[in-house]
């Protein structure tokens, strides 16, 4: 029985690794597609969400903290900062800094709906996380700062 | 300056002194209590703000600790506005590592400097040294500009772990926390009430010595003044003062005790005029010059002179001229020593010009310090014990002569008397005829001796009669002392005698008792006897009723051995009519028959026996009977017996008891002729003594010498020392014996022989001595 298991997993890898193979030389053969695309990218299609987003969560002006709060941090410090206080830092189409990728300056939509290029391009939901679960929120939002922030998710409160 | 302060000191009075001291005193202190009291106040106020402050700046940094911690920055602000608006004049800044304001009360300064807001050096440092290590300064700081006063307390805010995630971990502080507050009000009260301290207490020092002041002019100075006045008159020479202070303090006494100084000054001078006026003898005082400065009356008349005329106007020389006026003056030497000259003769002349001769005494006179004013002497005329001495020497030669005379007379008389002494008492000494004193004497001693004489002749003849008659005392008490010796003897002898019959009786009555125990001791014997008896008659009669009894059995026995031969018969005959089957029981019927008449032959000789025995039985009881009588008879004896030797006993303790009474008196006697024989014994040593004396008279009267047959032959005269008669000895402590009480006094001469012998003869052998 494990034998079979094992079987089938490495068949999968086998697979995995094929299809990923595929997809890079498709995506190498392209034109470079846009990965993350900021919060103003959703708000032509999802205007309301957009606006309680901006209007409700202090994440969509979580960026402005790390401005004020950049004096007397070190580089390394300050890139700390980056990794939850913008969209994507350190993935691929992610934020880079401010200068080269402005409009992912802030935490944005795309932080727990993943990146929405493909989205964008297809309108399908499926290129989407639409149901975001709390694991997702736990990548920034760690028991630690839970405390101390009075963290509520929004994935329960509804926030749009 | 030391000198000049002296100078001012001595030459202030007393009451500037005292104002100078007190005003010091009292400045120096109250400006001490002053000191104290402002500081302690102040420094109390102010630690009362800085505590205020302190507690300021830890409420508010735990106000805005909370949202600092989770980035609420509007909460921080709000509260700060908080604070500007109900807190007035305080002031708060928090500034980040670098002493940029991040919030501030005031909203104006956030952004800029703090250290634009700390004006003193030692805050600014103080808030440095908070940036760079992180320690709290631990106190606060006042600030001053102006008008203007704050206190300024500084909290370091350090980097906990809550502020890491936005502050990072890299930094240890991440700024300070200033809290000003304004103590302008403080510093004004804290003024206010020192200048009012400062007001009172200047009135206080002012009126306390106003109040000493006066007081010390009414009580000491004005005082001390009219004292040093009348000291000053006093020290002029007027010992008439006299200072009226009748407080009883230390000036009080001490005018008093200047009265009384004064007092004794004049009681001592009044004491020296009057010495000088009240010597009688020539008197005179000069002064270091010689000149005359006092001279009594006296001293006027010898000189012959007027005072009036030389008091202070001439020389002692001068009016004197006596011959040691050049080369011996007694007081000029006295002057000269120091010491008085005493007794010094001199011889004067008056101005008549008659010599006189004088004593005088010299002495000098001097102050307080020994510093000589001047001398005194004293004058004696002795012009009448020049006189009287010359006649003195005179009366001394007479009286030498009279004395040389009466000194032989003595000596005559006194060679009279030795002879008299030595026992010759025929001489006589012979009168000057001056009919003086001393032929009184000797007139009076010759009669003296021929009363002597006589007096002793008579007492020669005296003692021969005394000496007579203490020998017949002494031989009658001699006899006396024999005869009570023979009493004491006869005495013992009953005595013995009577404790000899008391042990007789004695020893009666023990044989008496025990004789009466044995009697006794007999009728319960004689009585268990008759019991004895008594159960041997139940006995017998028990005997005999066995006896009868079987008697009784044995004529049953008989019956029923008649009925068995009657049986045996019939059986022998119903044996024979059976015949021959009959036979065998024929046999057995007819040795029943024999056993029949066997039983009745045996049975009739028991009965023969136990009537025999019945018989004996009886003659037996009658025994018995006649033994219980004669049983009953020997206790009646005895009891008898013992009735009659219960009443010996008592009759013999009867005995005892009279004999008891004879040996009572004859102890009683005893007794008597004991005292008898002290009695005796002690006459005896009277006897012995007075004897003695009489001897001693006799010797005595044989020294003198009377001459003109006045000389009588005395007797020497002798007796036997007296015996004593021995303690009798009392009866009970030893058994008595008959013997002579002293055996060498029996044995000794007989009285009535020795008296027999004549005085004479005891005279010729001589005077024994005791």
């Amino acid at each position: 029985m494990k034998v079979k298991k094992r079987k089938n997993l490495a068949k999968g890898l086998l697979c995995l690794t094929f299809f990923i193979f595929v997809g890079s030389t498709a995506w190498a053969q392209n034109p470079r597609p846009r990965i993350y695309v900021g919060s103003d990218g959703c708000m032509k299609c999802h205007e309301t969400e957009y606006e309680n987003f901006t209007k409700y969560a202090r994440k969509s002006r979580s960026f402005q903290s790390v401005q004020n709060m950049k004096k007397g941090l070190t580089p390394e410090e300050i890139e700390g900062c980056y990794s939850c206080h913008t969209t994507g830092y350190g993935k691929r189409g992610g934020f880079v800094s401010p200068e080269k990728t402005p409009e992912l300056t802030d935490a944005g939509c795309e932080v727990c709906h993943g990146p929405g290029g493909r989205h964008a391009e297809t309108g399908d939901p499926d290129d989407l996380t639409v149901e975001v679960t709390i694991e997702i929120c736990a990548v920034c939002h760690i028991q630690e700062r839970v405390k101390a922030f009075r963290y509520k998710p929004m994935v329960h409160g509804g926030a749009h | 300056m030391t000198g000049l302060i002296d100078t001012l000191l001595k030459k202030s009075g007393l009451r500037v002194k005292i104002l100078v001291a007190t005003i010091g005193v009292v400045g120096g202190f109250t400006g001490l209590f002053l000191y104290q009291t402002l500081s302690f106040h102040s420094k109390s106020a102010l630690d009362q703000v800085a505590e205020a402050s302190q507690h300021l700046l830890e409420n508010t940094y735990s106000a805005i600790k909370y949202p600092m911690s989770i980035g609420d920055s509007t909460t921080v602000e709000e509260q700060l506005k908080d604070i500007k608006n109900h807190m007035e004049g305080v002031e708060v800044y928090i500034s980040d590592f670098q002493d940029n304001l991040t919030y501030a009360s005031e909203e104006n300064r956030i952004d800029t400097k703090v250290m634009t807001y700390l004006w003193e050096e030692e805050t600014q440092k103080a808030l440095s040294n908070v940036m760079n290590t992180g320690q709290s300064p631990e106190k606060s700081f006042r600030e001053f500009r102006g008008d203007e006063a704050f206190m300024v307390t500084i909290l370091p805010l350090l980097n906990e772990s809550a502020c890491h995630h936005c502050h990072g971990a890299s930094r240890k502080v991440l700024g300070a926390m200033v809290v000003k507050h304004p103590v302008k009000e403080v510093y004004s009260a804290l003024a206010s009430a020192r200048n009012r301290l400062v007001g009172f207490s200047l009135v206080e020092i002012l009126g306390i010595i106003l109040v000493i002041n006066f007081l010390f002019n009414r009580l000491v100075t004005q005082r001390i003044h009219a004292l040093a006045e009348k000291t000053g008159q006093v020290s002029a020479g007027d010992i008439t003062v006299e200072v009226q202070d009748d407080h009883l303090d230390s000036i009080g006494w001490l005018s008093r005790n200047f009265n009384q100084m004064i007092r004794n000054i004049r009681d001592r001078m009044e004491y020296a005029n009057s010495l000088k006026v009240g010597i009688s003898e020539p008197f005179f005082m000069v002064d270091r010059e010689m000149m005359l400065t006092f001279i009594n009356a006296a001293a006027a008349k010898v000189a012959g002179v007027r005072r009036e005329d030389v008091e202070g106007k001439k020389t002692c020389q001068q009016i004197f001229k006596s011959n040691v006026c050049e080369t011996d003056c007694p007081i000029k030497k006295a002057m000269d020593t120091g010491e008085a000259t005493l007794g010094q003769k001199v011889i004067m002349k008056n101005a008549a010009g008659k010599e006189i001769p004088n004593i005088v005494s010299g002495a000098a006179l001097k102050d307080s310090d020994g510093k000589i004013l001047g001398g005194f002497e004293i004058i004696r005329d002795i012009s009448k014990e020049v006189e009287a001495e010359l006649t003195l020497k005179e009366s001394f030669l007479k009286e030498e002569e009279e004395k040389e005379r009466l000194q032989k007379r003595v000596e005559n008389l006194s060679e009279i008397l030795k002879q008299v002494a030595a026992g010759d008492l025929t001489v006589r000494a012979e009168g000057s005829g001056e009919s003086d004193a001393m032929d009184q004497l000797v007139e009076r001693t010759n009669e003296t001796l021929d009363h002597m004489k006589d007096l002793i002749s008579q007492t020669k003849k005296s003692a021969l009669t005394v000496v007579g008659g203490v020998r017949h005392m002494s031989e009658g008490n001699q006899e006396l002392s024999q005869r009570t010796q023979q009493q004491a003897a006869t005495v013992e002898q009953t005595s013995a005698t009577v404790e000899e019959l008391v042990s007789n009786v004695n020893q009666n009555a023990a044989n008496t008792q025990r004789a009466d125990s044995l009697s006794k001791e007999a009728v319960a014997v004689a009585v268990e006897g008759g019991e004895t008896v008594a159960r041997t008659t139940q006995a017998m009669n028990d005997i005999a009723e066995g006896s009868r009894k079987i008697v009784e059995m044995m004529d049953l026995i008989n019956e029923i051995t008649f009925q068995t031969n009657l049986l045996s018969i019939n059986a022998a005959v119903e044996a024979a009519r059976a015949g021959e089957q009959g036979r065998g029981f024929a046999v057995v019927a007819n040795e029943v028959r024999n056993l029949a008449n066997r039983s009745s032959d045996a049975s009739k000789d028991i009965q023969n026996l136990v009537r025999n025995i019945m018989n004996e039985v009886n003659t037996g009881k009658e025994w018995v009977s006649e033994l219980e009588n004669g049983f009953k008879r020997i206790i009646q004896t005895i009891k008898q017996v013992s009735d009659a030797l219960s009443e010996v006993s008592l009759a013999t303790q009867d005995s005892s008891r009279g004999i008891e009474q004879i040996g009572q008196g004859v102890e009683e006697l005893s007794d008597v002729t004991e005292d008898n024989a002290a009695l005796v014994d002690e006459l005896a040593s009277a006897t012995e003594q007075l004897n003695e004396k009489a001897g001693l008279l006799q010797s005595m009267t044989e020294k003198f010498i009377l001459g003109d047959g006045g000389d009588i032959e005395v007797e020497e005269l002798s007796f036997k020392k007296s015996f004593r008669v021995p303690k009798m000895e009392r009866r009970g402590t030893k058994p008595p014996t008959i013997r002579p009480l002293r055996e060498d006094l029996v044995v000794q001469q007989p009285m009535e022989e020795k008296v027999e012998d004549s005085i004479e003869t005891e005279l010729d052998e001589g005077f024994e001595e005791f």
